[in-house]
């Protein structure tokens, strides 16, 4: 079941009637409605799985006790959190990583002259969400571990927590300290709350199905035959998957959190207008945020963070970028993918330059960026999406091609699709999305904040129009953050 | 929650009154012409509508469609002579041409080919082969003043019955399609994922494809084939069929060459033209291309056939 689909539209409002109506007695009713609700939201991708979330949610609970009741003794703290944390990467080495491993290896192998056939690897399917959940269970250990939460008692809401289904299959990944503690207390209805609920749920559903949707069939066309194509249909395929990526996610994200509104919870912000940054620093405060939090909180600041050398803290950049394109994906591509982000973030780091626009957005009290910002902007949509090619290609090989024909194929031929799609129609969406998105830069949870009722209204209309303009329901409307 | 409920409901409505007045200004749903069964027992548009055929979001496939008197979607009426030179094509959505401009259809592209002869295309959706022969049946008098008769099979969908018979027809949610946003959703397939919801619970149509491939006897379709021609009267002299060979069995063409019934191939055109794309965005149909090509095929057979006569002029 996706946010986009016809059993969504039907299940929600049911769980949200069932939850303010019927289960509204007591928090802990509530809890196991939802707890429900989300076991079957994510058994209808595959049941099997639903004993994974269980076990992580098990083990993650009694270490989270474990881990509690050894105040005093910091070893068996220590072997617990490790208990957990080999338990969770396990889970996620065994589904996610073992072929590739197992492929890598054998590559090696092949590099130095000799042939082995391959009869390691597995047909492994990867659980939805994995990446997710083991995430969001292991941080409740870190977290209780430094001190940061105390470990619950109500495996309930602990087991709440993990399959909470609007953020489960593709974050935000959540930490204990903020989605815990909403779940273990009275949840009251606030129709303010809702209606912000709402509002973002359209505004994700656009973002998903104009945006990302409208923009799939092109970007698949320009990957699938890049090598018939110049260098302009190329860049043009990198800038609109781009678009589409950010369309998917964020809109992704979008009703995730909407959703969590409806049941009084408040989810992080995971995307806060990317494309308008003014360094890749900005962007990574800006893209992703929940993942990046979670890297800075448990892997980069337990190395040091910045507050060792200069030199330490450029390994520890280097560190959590590459684990960051890894935990994308077990492909080349992403680690890739993270190494050139490293590359282009450890300059803006060397110069200082990495916090100072940690508090505003473009245009911050003008009514248009200045020439300066327009510029930056540029750059790091620039680089930022240069860096895509690895992540959509299919190979690394595939993406030094891709490169390869952008520089040596130097020429401009008017795309055309293959399906005769109007391309006319997908410049004049984006300009139109930028320019709102401009509008809309300095609040990402309310996308429609317009004193004018009328103005309100009519731009509800438009943004249904618009995905009304772009359904196309001959295509596979998954989210691209499910492989992960 | 209870007035958001309220709130959402009058959100709702009001929002779908702009929605429908935008589907209309911009004219996005496609209009669908009145039908009616004539005397004779055959269905037919009621003459004289006009309209636009529109397929796709943001009406990508636009095109006028205007039903002549004799209840057939063309630029011209149907008035065949002893003297003057007349095809017709008889088939069923391909050959009505929703999906073009009506005065740019597979006849006028003969005819610019061939402007001394005139092409009527009798097509009418869904129409497959026992429509086709029952119409030329019963209005023997008229088609015996035309030279030349097409007729349109797809092999697969259009010899599943062996006898003509009024197929029933009905309008599903006749008050609904009055609703122009309505219908530009049931276009967009936007209502697909209620329908197929309504049918994993048995409720409502089978979609036609599911009971095609019940039928899949190609000796069935030959019986009926047989049946048909001999019930109907099929002059091989001035008739033919028009078809894709890549679609059709095999041992249907040996049998049509055994009989000496002539056969259009355009899927031979097709097939030498890979590159470019023969069908519209969103619909199955053939696009201008794929008309052209099919087009094509028949003026070729005419030549090669000397159907219509060597003194024709051509235009290059």
């Amino acid at each position: 079941m996706t946010f986009n689909s016809l059993e969504y539209l039907l299940f929600l409002p049911i769980v949200f009637i069932l939850y303010w109506y019927v289960f509204k007695k007591s928090v802990s009713i509530q809890n196991s409605l939802v707890l429900v609700a989300s076991y079957f939201f994510y058994g209808l991708w595959d049941w099997r799985f639903l004993f994974l979330i269980l076990a992580s949610t098990l083990v993650d609970f009694f270490v989270g006790q474990l881990i509690g009741k050894n105040k005093e003794n910091k070893r068996k703290q220590k072997f617990w959190l490790w208990v957990s944390l080999l338990f969770n990467i396990s889970l996620l080495g065994f589904f996610k990583y073992y072929n590739f491993f197992t492929e890598s290896f054998l590559d090696m192998f092949q590099l130095f002259g000799y042939s082995v056939k391959s009869t390691w690897t597995l047909n492994i399917i990867l659980p939805v969400g994995i990446s997710f959940y083991t995430f969001q269970t292991m941080s409740y250990s870190l977290d209780i571990y430094y001190k940061r939460v105390k470990p619950t008692k109500d495996f309930i809401s602990f087991a709440t927590f993990v399959a909470f289904f609007p953020q489960l299959v593709a974050g935000p990944i959540e930490r204990a300290s903020n989605l815990l503690g909403q779940i273990t207390k009275n949840r009251i209805f606030n129709y303010q709350q809702i209606v912000a609920g709402l509002k973002l749920i359209l505004w994700g559903l656009f973002k998903k199905m104009v945006i990302a949707d409208g923009l799939a069939p092109i970007v698949d066309d320009i990957f699938a035959n890049y090598a018939s194509y110049p260098a302009s249909t190329l860049i043009l395929g990198v800038t609109l998957f781009s678009f589409q990526v950010y369309g998917d996610f964020s809109g992704y994200s979008d009703i995730a959190i909407g959703t969590a509104k409806l049941f009084g919870i408040e989810l992080m912000s995971n995307f806060k207008f990317p494309n308008f940054s003014r360094n890749v620093a900005e962007y990574w405060q800006r893209w992703h945020v929940s993942l990046s939090t979670w890297f800075r909180h448990y892997v980069y600041i337990p190395l040091g963070g910045s507050r060792v050398g200069k030199l330490l803290s450029v390994r520890n950049i280097c560190i959590i970028f590459l684990v960051s394109g890894f935990w994308h994906g077990a492909n080349w591509t992403f680690i890739f993918w993270g190494a050139f982000h490293a590359l282009a973030y450890i300059p803006v780091f060397l110069m200082g330059r990495n916090t100072i626009y940690k508090n505003t957005v473009i245009a911050q009290d003008s009514l248009l960026p200045s020439f300066k910002e327009i510029g930056q902007l540029f750059i790091t949509f620039s680089i930022v999406t240069f860096s895509r090619i690895f992540f959509r290609s299919e190979s690394l090989t595939d993406s030094f091609n891709y490169i390869s024909r952008i520089f040596n194929n130097w020429e401009y031929i008017e795309y055309h699709h293959p399906l005769g799609y109007r391309m006319i129609d997908y410049f004049v969406l984006i300009g139109l999305f930028i320019c709102y998105e401009f509008l809309i830069r300095k609040d990402e949870r309310n996308p429609f904040k317009f004193k004018s009722k009328i103005l309100r209204f009519l731009i509800y209309t438009l943004v249904i129009f618009g995905i009304l303009l772009f359904y196309d329901s001959g295509f596979d409307r998954s989210f691209i953050y499910f492989q992960f | 929650m209870i007035k958001l409920i309220w709130k959402i409901m009058v959100y709702a409505f009001l929002i779908f009154l702009v929605l429908e007045a935008l589907v209309r200004i911009f004219h996005l749903q496609n209009d669908t012409p009145t039908w009616y069964l004539d005397e004779d027992n055959v269905y037919k548009w009621v003459p004289g509508q006009e309209g636009y055929a529109v397929y796709g979001n943001r009406r990508q496939q636009f095109s006028k469609y205007h039903i002549n008197e004799s209840g057939y979607n063309s630029y011209t009426e149907f008035e065949p002579t002893r003297e003057n030179i007349e095809v017709a094509i008889l088939g069923d959505s391909f050959i009505e041409g929703f999906h073009q401009d009506y005065f740019n259809s597979i006849g006028k592209k003969i005819e610019n080919v061939y402007p001394g002869i005139k092409v009527y295309e009798y097509g009418h959706s869904s129409f497959d082969l026992a429509d086709q022969l029952y119409l030329h049946h019963v209005k023997k008098e008229k088609f015996s003043k035309i030279d030349l008769i097409i007729f349109e099979v797809k092999y697969k969908n259009d010899l599943q019955r062996n006898e003509y018979t009024v197929p029933p027809r009905q309008v599903v949610f006749p008050l609904l399609r009055h609703s122009k946003l309505l219908v530009y959703l049931l276009n967009i397939g936007m209502v697909d994922p209620i329908k197929q919801l309504l049918r994993d619970f048995n409720i409502g149509q089978t979609p036609l494809a599911e009971r095609k491939g019940l039928i899949k006897d190609d000796k069935l379709y030959q019986e009926n084939f047989k049946s048909l021609i001999s019930k109907y009267d099929f002059d091989k002299s001035k008739m033919t069929l028009l078809l894709d060979s890549r679609e059709t069995n095999i041992s249907f063409l040996d049998y049509l060459e055994r009989e000496q019934i002539q056969y259009i191939d355009y899927g031979a055109q097709f097939a030498n033209n890979i590159k470019r794309n023969t069908t519209l965005i969103y619909d199955r149909h053939w696009n201008d291309y794929g008309r052209s090509l099919v087009a094509k095929s028949i003026c070729d057979f005419l030549k090669e056939k000397k159907k219509i006569g060597l003194n024709l002029p051509i235009k290059k």
